[in-house]
């Protein structure tokens, strides 16, 4: 069963960032007298409530399912704060030395060279994020989490793609927005024979969803979806299990289309990256699994919309597909030399040598959290081992 | 207090209320599913939990009659006059047959009781989660 599937990879991931807890805790050289034992303790209590899960996993009863989704969260936060709090303490100034060889690989690995940027693990406590533009040095913002486990370098991608768009933004931000008007226009002539009052009021509901995407600033949301698609484009599957993990653990209101966030809604990103995927990913047991994994996930949340700009209007299916399309014309004509990961998963993925690229051992670690815990450890151990520490 | 330090400590205080919830439901689930031994639960476990459910039952029934000062337990009011079609009424009546079925062990009699408990964790667990991604997730 998927749920189970998921909750049982879950389980795995979350093991692996406490034995990383416990590894960096023996490394640590300053520490006060409580906080060790505090950590300990902590780690004591993580161990435990996997085990719990794994538990509930083995009764195979689909009663238990919420209760697994309810327990994972709290320890998801749990673990973070935690890793956190070791990483203050590890920081010695070589972190960003150290990150910064996976960032410069994956860029190359994606066709570029970016010769010069920082790595900031101080301020990158709210996720993953990058701050780039035209003749200025990329920033990155990661955090201590990025060096307890490799999984979560898979976001990395998207960012990457904020610094692809930063190289040509103009012409490939008027390309979307073109796309958008292009929709918007063919929705409005397509208003059926009705009275004045219901044309006016649609109209005015599709000038809002339009300006939604184009008006000023708004045109940000245009460059997270091509990210997305960037970030599909050139590390394939494993972003939409990244994705479908950020969804069941924290998005509530996937359909929600919120004013104040510079992101598209949540249904809205996956769908586009659904899009692109290859038909053979889609239809493997990998691809089934996450598109099973998806639907239930969307059946189960919240039904939230907002009054003033509904889902269906702002993200239209077919809007949608054709900014997913357009964005993938975009990258192969401003970087033809970059191709699609559009290979699943590994079949044997213990076996991806380090030389490889980026988005094959990632891939790679997406398949073993579903098939085989042990050599999912085993694997992040020495891909952290490997790219970090040589 | 800044709005990090703010949240953070929302997160910390409804995490926890969570996590007690979630597993007193689980034992209780489990002993109307006949699988405490299989979880490795006791009977000992199974009293603290129906005892601790029905503590929070009474404080959310109060809640739900007039204000709470617990700011969690004020959310997830909120959220249930927010988020769900069911009348309030309707609420305070399910939860009062909730509290007597827990006290008197007789759950097993009406397992579909237990849907109660499960709305209000499923309420609270959004609420948890969006405060967590606004703390954490914030770039994404």
């Amino acid at each position: 069963m998927a749920n189970f599937a998921f909750y049982k990879a879950k389980a795995s991931e979350l093991r692996q960032r406490v034995l990383w807890i416990k590894d960096s805790l023996d490394r640590v050289e300053r520490i006060h007298d409580e906080i060790k034992p505090w950590i300990q303790e902590r780690c004591d209590y993580f161990e435990e409530q996997i085990e719990k899960m794994e538990r509930l996993i083995s009764s195979g009863n689909p009663a238990y399912l919420p209760r697994l989704r309810i327990k994972h969260v709290p320890l998801e936060e749990q673990l973070l704060f935690v890793s956190n709090f070791i990483g203050v303490m590890l920081r010695e100034g070589s972190f960003e030395e150290k990150f910064s060889k996976v960032v410069k690989r994956i860029c190359h690995e994606c066709g570029f060279s970016v010769r010069d940027f920082l790595i900031d693990f101080t301020t990158g406590l709210n996720g993953p994020a990058v701050r780039a533009g035209q003749g200025r040095n990329p920033i990155f913002y990661v955090r201590d989490e990025t060096l307890a486990s490799a999984f979560s370098w898979i976001p990395l991608f998207h960012e990457i793609g904020h610094i692809v768009v930063a190289q040509n933004r103009g012409p490939i931000i008027q390309s979307l927005v073109q796309i958008v008007r292009e929709h918007y226009r063919r929705e409005r002539e397509a208003i059926g024979p009705v009275d004045e009052n219901t044309r006016r009021r649609q109209e005015v509901a599709l000038n809002i969803a339009e300006r939604y995407w184009t008006e000023g600033v708004n045109d940000i949301r245009l460059e997270e979806l091509f990210c997305d698609c960037f970030a599909i484009y050139s590390s394939g599957v494993a972003y939409l299990f990244f994705w479908l993990d950020f969804g069941i653990g924290f998005e509530k209101y996937p359909k929600f289309v919120n004013e104040c966030d510079t992101h598209p809604p949540f249904k809205a990103r996956f769908e586009a990256c659904w899009r692109l995927l290859p038909e053979s990913i889609k239809t493997s047991g990998f691809g089934a699994t996450i598109n099973t994994l998806w639907e239930d996930y969307v059946a189960a949340s919240f039904s939230n919309t907002n009054p003033h700009l509904e889902y269906g209007t702002v993200c239209h299916q077919q809007l949608i597909e054709n900014l997913a399309e357009k964005s993938i014309n975009l990258i192969q004509q401003f970087w033809p030399s970059l191709g699609q990961w559009n290979e699943s998963p590994p079949s044997k993925p213990e076996n991806v040598g380090m030389e490889k690229p980026i988005a094959e051992i990632l891939n790679g670690l997406v398949a073993l959290l579903f098939s085989d815990r042990d050599s999912y450890r085993e694997m992040d151990r020495r891909v952290l081992q490997s790219l970090l520490e040589e | 207090m800044s709005m990090i330090s703010g949240l953070s400590s929302h997160v910390g205080q409804e995490g926890e209320l969570l996590h007690q919830l979630n597993d007193s439901v689980l034992c209780v689930q489990a002993a109307v599913l006949g699988d405490l031994e299989l979880l490795g639960l006791s009977e000992k476990a199974l009293d603290k939990a129906s005892s601790e459910l029905v503590t929070f039952l009474q404080k959310l029934l109060l809640a739900l009659e007039k204000a709470s000062d617990d700011p969690t337990i004020s959310m997830l009011v909120e959220n249930i006059r927010k988020e769900s079609d069911k009348p309030i009424d309707e609420w305070k009546t399910d939860i009062r047959t909730l509290i007597v079925s827990l006290k008197n062990k007789k759950l097993k009699e009406d397992p579909n009781l237990l849907q109660v408990i499960e709305d209000i964790l499923s309420l609270l667990s959004a609420d948890y989660s969006a405060a967590v991604k606004a703390l954490y997730y914030r770039y994404r």
